[in-house]
């Protein structure tokens, strides 16, 4: 099971996180094919019509549809949805195992230690690979979710912030920041966070000094409820 | 953005007067230079580009390790004003300052535009 949905840059991620289907504007039920069926429209229908209607209730199966989103940029882009509710080993060994640099939408706040728990693997990952080097160096993913999840992580975690956080035997990370919310995050909003990690080539003792580079772009809908 | 730390084209000679030089980079577009070696006590740069780097839709960052900025852009040594966009994101102990630029020609004119953010140590 994938935990993964490639989508495209014209999803309406970036205009929006709670973009209804046009059947919900309009508070009624839609397909999202707008294809004629015979047999499916208003009004009465023939003995022979409720009769094969019947007779597809029961054979039909109800499958999923098909991703309504382009898939552009797919493994570029990905999302954690708001369903999945656990961080288990799977999705850990998959997100251990992710392509850098990439792109992960963490959607709302339903699921906040899943999120939490993705970014500190990934972060991981990435000063990982950075501290590998002795010279300057640098590598950059991408969050968009409501709220931040370092600071979900550092909730969740036993230590008093996100430098000891990502820190290890082998590296000192310091945290900088442009800005955020000193309280929680509203769901009308998004936040587009780049985690840039930078080797600095400086090195503390035997720690290899690492700067976490978080910068924040809050972005609001502008759809109203 | 491609990351490149660049400390090799800092003259700071002239304290009044610093300057970086990235006319020798063959493409400045979608890259982030980082600038190391610039300190608190720089606080205004002066930024060479070539003509010959300039394309439509250029964009490119600088990252200063400090409160720094680039105050004016000289393209083949000539002085090119540029609109900015002074974030005000953090107000002390500025630890980063990243200087994004999107060049934009229209009508064969350039406009030059700037958006600051500067950033803080994160305490918790």
């Amino acid at each position: 099971m994938s935990y993964f949905k490639g989508i495209g840059r014209k999803s309406g991620s970036y205009k929006g996180r709670k973009l209804p289907l046009i059947g919900l504007l309009e508070n009624k039920k839609h397909t999202i094919f707008n294809e004629y069926t015979v047999g499916s429209g208003v009004g009465a229908s023939s003995v022979a019509t409720r009769r094969l209607k019947k007779q597809r209730a029961r054979i039909k199966k109800c499958t999923p549809p098909e991703p309504i989103y382009p898939e552009l940029d797919e493994n570029e882009y990905f999302e954690i949805s708001d369903d999945v509710n656990k961080f288990d080993a799977v999705l850990e060994e998959q997100i251990t195992n992710m392509e850098l640099e990439k792109t992960v939408d963490l959607k709302g706040t339903l699921n906040n230690d899943v999120d939490a728990d993705v970014f500190t693997t990934y972060a991981i990952s990435h000063i990982n690979e950075v501290s590998k080097s002795n010279d300057v160096s640098s590598l950059t993913f991408t969050t968009t979710s409501v709220a931040n999840p370092a600071n979900v992580a550092v909730d969740n975690s036993t230590e008093d912030n996100i430098d000891k956080l990502l820190s290890s035997s082998d590296y000192k990370v310091t945290t900088s920041i442009n800005y955020e919310y000193t309280d929680e995050a509203p769901e009308s909003i998004s936040q587009n966070i780049e985690h840039t990690f930078i080797n600095t080539g400086e090195i503390d003792g035997r720690l290899k000094l690492i700067e976490y580079i978080m910068t924040i772009t809050v972005f609001e809908t502008l759809l109203k409820n | 953005m491609e990351f490149v730390s660049k400390n090799d084209t800092i003259d700071k000679n002239d304290k009044n007067d610093p300057s970086i030089n990235l006319t020798n980079e063959n493409d400045i577009s979608n890259k982030l230079f980082y600038f190391s070696e610039i300190s608190g006590s720089v606080l205004n740069v002066n930024l060479y580009l070539d003509k010959s780097q300039i394309t439509e839709n250029l964009n490119f960052d600088c990252l200063f390790p400090s409160d720094s900025k680039i105050e004016k852009i000289y393209i083949f040594n000539n002085e090119y004003p540029f609109y900015t966009n002074d974030g005000n994101d953090a107000t002390e102990n500025i630890s980063y300052t990243k200087q994004s630029f999107s060049i934009l020609i229209d009508n064969s004119n350039l406009n030059i535009f700037s958006h600051i953010k500067r950033f803080e140590k994160k305490v918790n």
